[in-house]
């Protein structure tokens, strides 16, 4: 059956339709739950506030197990669902500039616009930050070409390099989730913070 | 009850089943790519282009283009 817009059950445009109903309320969502405040998001890099490792993980490992017995039921096809490939290098380089860039600004660019959402000057001047760095990215690109486009691995997944299936490698990540999920609540007694 | 304990119990349960079943590997619609060289050197999907034309002009249901190609068949008709 899935996904719905491959297979043609659904056209193009009624696919952007329901990412745009859908966008909107994960954005809702991020709000309701509190990642407008930048305060509450750097918690996670101090520790007294783990709101974003527990709702991220538990978003994560919740989609998996979806798209597991969606498989199991025949409802999807994994194979045709989209992997980003990955490029290792430059998956490196952002994912430091991206963790420092979160921590300095104390949003990522999607808590960003939730932010920016309710007003949040903080958050607008952040996303000036992120049209100057995207706007740098693109104008130089011929100079770091080379390394965005090295080490290319395909769409490994992480079930295939270590020979496990992905149900076995999913329980093994929601017991990760939940060893983390405890030692999100520890460092939340260890370093608690008044008022933020 | 912590939540933690409560998302524990609903989710590790849900890990197990989908660990101890085996993986969904019907595709019924999907050939690896040797099944397609194979397909293509001993032509068992070749069809010529005269028999193409045919069964355009005859609207047989059987066949089916794709992509582009549909697109402006179904613009000119």
């Amino acid at each position: 059956m899935g996904p719905l817009a491959i297979n043609e059950i659904i056209s193009e445009n009624t696919n952007f339709f329901l990412a745009f109903i859908i966008g909107i309320a994960f954005g809702f969502v991020l709000e309701a739950s509190g990642f407008s405040s930048s305060r509450k998001l750097a918690g996670m890099f101090y520790g007294y506030d783990t709101v974003v490792l527990k709702v991220f993980f538990t978003g994560a490992i919740t989609a998996m197990l979806g798209m597991l017995f969606f498989s199991l039921f025949d409802w999807i096809d994994l194979d045709l669902v989209y992997v980003n490939p990955t490029y290792l290098t430059s998956a490196i380089t952002g994912g430091v500039i991206m963790g420092a860039g979160f921590i300095i600004g104390g949003y990522c660019p999607g808590t960003s616009f939730c932010g920016a959402s309710i007003g949040k000057i903080d958050a607008l001047i952040f996303i000036v930050g992120l049209f100057i760095g995207v706007s740098l990215f693109g104008a130089g690109f011929n100079w770091w070409n080379g390394m965005y486009m090295a080490k290319f691995l395909g769409s490994p997944k992480i079930s295939e390099f270590f020979g496990l299936t992905d149900g076995v490698f999913a329980l093994i990540l929601i017991l990760i989730a939940l060893g983390m999920f405890r030692v999100a609540e520890w460092a939340e007694k260890k370093f608690p913070r008044e008022e933020y | 009850m912590k939540p933690r304990l409560w998302l524990a119990a609903f989710i590790v349960p849900l890990g197990l089943i989908i660990a101890a079943v085996p993986q969904n590997t019907t595709h019924p619609y999907k050939l690896s790519a040797p099944e397609l060289l194979s397909e293509v050197n001993t032509r068992t999907q070749f069809i010529t282009p005269e028999t193409v034309a045919d069964m355009i002009v005859k609207k047989d249901p059987v066949l089916l283009l794709m992509s582009e190609a549909r697109m402006n068949l179904r613009n000119s008709a």
